[in-house]
């Protein structure tokens, strides 16, 4: 009998958890962990194992191949080049006090594409072989070269036999011309929305005038395309809202998903947050926030999710939830995706965008002109998974977790830190234990939310499967 | 506080004692005759030695099961 590798952990209430490659899981006591540890397996353990898929005898080739196609859902297989991040322009007409990328003032000359710039974009899209392509308008404030957006969103459907489109903006001036931009049912809008009002005004819209435009322009957003508006807060940690306040917010303007994103240690913005040494904090106010949605969706008809725990939650639950960039394994960047900056040059996220904007590391990859170049970017690729991480091979959640090696860089300079000592470690590790607290949690009311989140009708109990 | 070591670990220890000492910096760690003592009473930090040694165990017995696994994904 073949029993596969079982990593396993403590849980806050004195059980085990047990997973394998696979993500396969269960819950035992130190009992079962000791007959494990000591090759004392009895007729019930193994009875077990094999029934729950950790287990199979040598000949049962079905069993076998079962395991390895769930353990190969577990790996991020990157697409061809199909994602395209376009900044035409650095410029912006807001200067928020936590900015996320680089950007300069809407004055400022120098920071657009320029014709050849354009010219140059447009033929290396023409040059891509993909069918179906997203395109993501950044800046600075994308709507303010509105021309630009014009010409490569009707290049670009008339290249590929499916396109989509994304522009992120704040929403501050729409011109008639841009909401007719923004009408098109293959275009969506993703804003900014902090927390609380109040906050918006004070890190964003400085002037209540400023606020109340703002506002206006989301509630048409949201009326006219409610299903193709997003919006993203950003978190002051030492700032932090009562949860039940933001879920307020989000809900008045019917928006189901809110993402907890504290302020990014990437870009400028660190020089003026906090964004060192806050782990602590912010890992409970996530476990408070999800308490207070699960409070929330047991008494609402319109329920809400924190993105990135459901999206753990997803990965736990099965593989191939690969959308959120961040958390893939392998994480290989400048492959499937890239970042086009204002000047024509490639980088493999926007986060690299701004590391090389603060002068930490250039992670530039040629540009629209000369092609691109992947020589810096395949030397990060090559340790860009945990499944050989001497500390990940011993972890639980090794198949639901990943790497994010520019976050490493960003905060350390270097990507051979121990595992354990990385910020993507422990939050990783904090919300991967309450996601699996949650599973096994009897009450209703948790019951409710999980289901909603994961897409499942009820959280099956042979999914969460206890062996005593 | 010393720590009882079965013999069924012994082949591991000291891989395991290796990376205990990575993740516990702040511990001393000898090893004796059939044990382990630690300059640490804290039982969490002897049940987590105790784990250390389980899972290189695992690690290491289930090597060549994950290693054919694997390289029959990847071909």
């Amino acid at each position: 009998m073949n029993v596969v590798p079982l990593k396993f952990r403590p849980m806050a209430d004195d059980g085990f958890l047990f997973c394998d490659d696979a993500g396969g899981f269960f819950k035992s006591d130190e009992g079962y962990l000791e007959r494990y540890a000591t090759d004392a397996l009895t007729f019930e353990d193994y009875r077990f194992l094999t029934s729950n898929g950790h287990a199979f005898d040598e000949g049962n080739h079905v069993a076998r191949h079962a395991f390895r196609y769930r353990w190969a859902r577990r790996f991020h297989i990157p697409s061809e080049l199909n994602y395209v991040i376009l900044v035409p322009t650095l410029r912006c007409n807001l200067s928020c006090a936590y900015c996320q990328v680089s950007r300069v003032n809407e004055n400022t000359p120098g920071h657009d594409w320029s014709n050849e710039t354009l010219a140059a974009v447009i033929a290396w899209l023409e040059s891509l072989s993909t069918k179906e392509i997203k395109i993501e308008f950044q800046g600075g404030e994308p709507l303010l070269r509105l021309d630009l957006l014009e010409k490569v969103r009707s290049f670009v459907r008339s290249r590929f036999e499916h396109s989509s489109f994304v522009v992120c903006t704040n929403l501050q001036e729409v011109t008639e011309e841009a909401w007719d931009f923004l009408a098109s049912d293959d275009t969506n809008v993703s804003t900014s929305l902090d927390p609380t009002v109040d906050l918006h005004q004070r890190h964003r819209t400085v002037g209540s005038a400023s606020t109340q435009q703002f506002l206006r322009n989301l509630r048409r957003a949201v009326d006219q395309f409610p299903a193709r508006v997003s919006a993203l807060p950003t978190f002051d940690i030492d700032a932090l809202p009562d949860p039940s306040a933001v879920i307020e917010t989000y809900a008045s303007f019917g928006l189901a998903s809110i993402y907890l994103r504290a302020v990014n240690h990437q870009g400028f913005a660190r020089k003026r947050f906090r964004t060192r040494e806050t782990l602590q904090t912010w890992v409970s106010y996530v476990r408070a926030f999800i308490a207070a949605l699960i409070d929330y969706n047991w008494n609402s008809e319109s329920p809400m999710e924190e993105y990135y725990f459901s999206h753990c939650l997803r990965r736990v639950i099965r593989g191939g939830h690969d959308a959120h960039v961040d958390l893939r394994n392998p994480n290989i960047v400048g492959k499937s995706y890239v970042v086009v900056d204002h000047d024509g040059a490639f980088y493999p996220t926007d986060e690299a965008r701004m590391m090389s904007r603060l002068g930490q590391i250039d992670l530039r990859m040629g540009n629209v002109r000369d092609g691109m170049d992947r020589r810096v970017v395949d030397t990060v690729n090559a340790e860009a998974t945990n499944l050989f991480d001497a500390d990940c091979i011993h972890c639980p959640y090794q198949a639901f977790c990943g790497v994010d090696l520019i976050d490493d860089l960003s905060r350390y300079g270097r990507i051979d830190l121990p595992r354990h000592e990385t910020n993507f470690c422990q939050r990783h590790m904090a919300i991967f234990d309450l996601a699996f607290e949650l599973l096994y949690s009897n009450d209703p009311k948790v019951r409710h939310s999980l289901a909603l989140w994961s897409g499942l009708e009820d959280i099956d109990p042979t999914l969460v499967r206890v062996h005593a | 506080m010393l720590i009882e070591i079965a013999p069924v670990f012994a082949p591991y220890l000291d891989e395991a004692l290796l990376r205990f000492s990575y993740l516990h910096p702040e511990v001393e760690v000898f090893k004796r005759d059939g044990c382990v003592e630690i300059t640490n009473e804290d039982p969490a930090v002897a049940a987590s030695l105790r784990h250390t040694v389980y899972r290189q165990k695992i690690y290491k017995e289930t090597f060549a099961l994950r290693q054919s696994l694997i390289e029959s994904l990847t071909g």
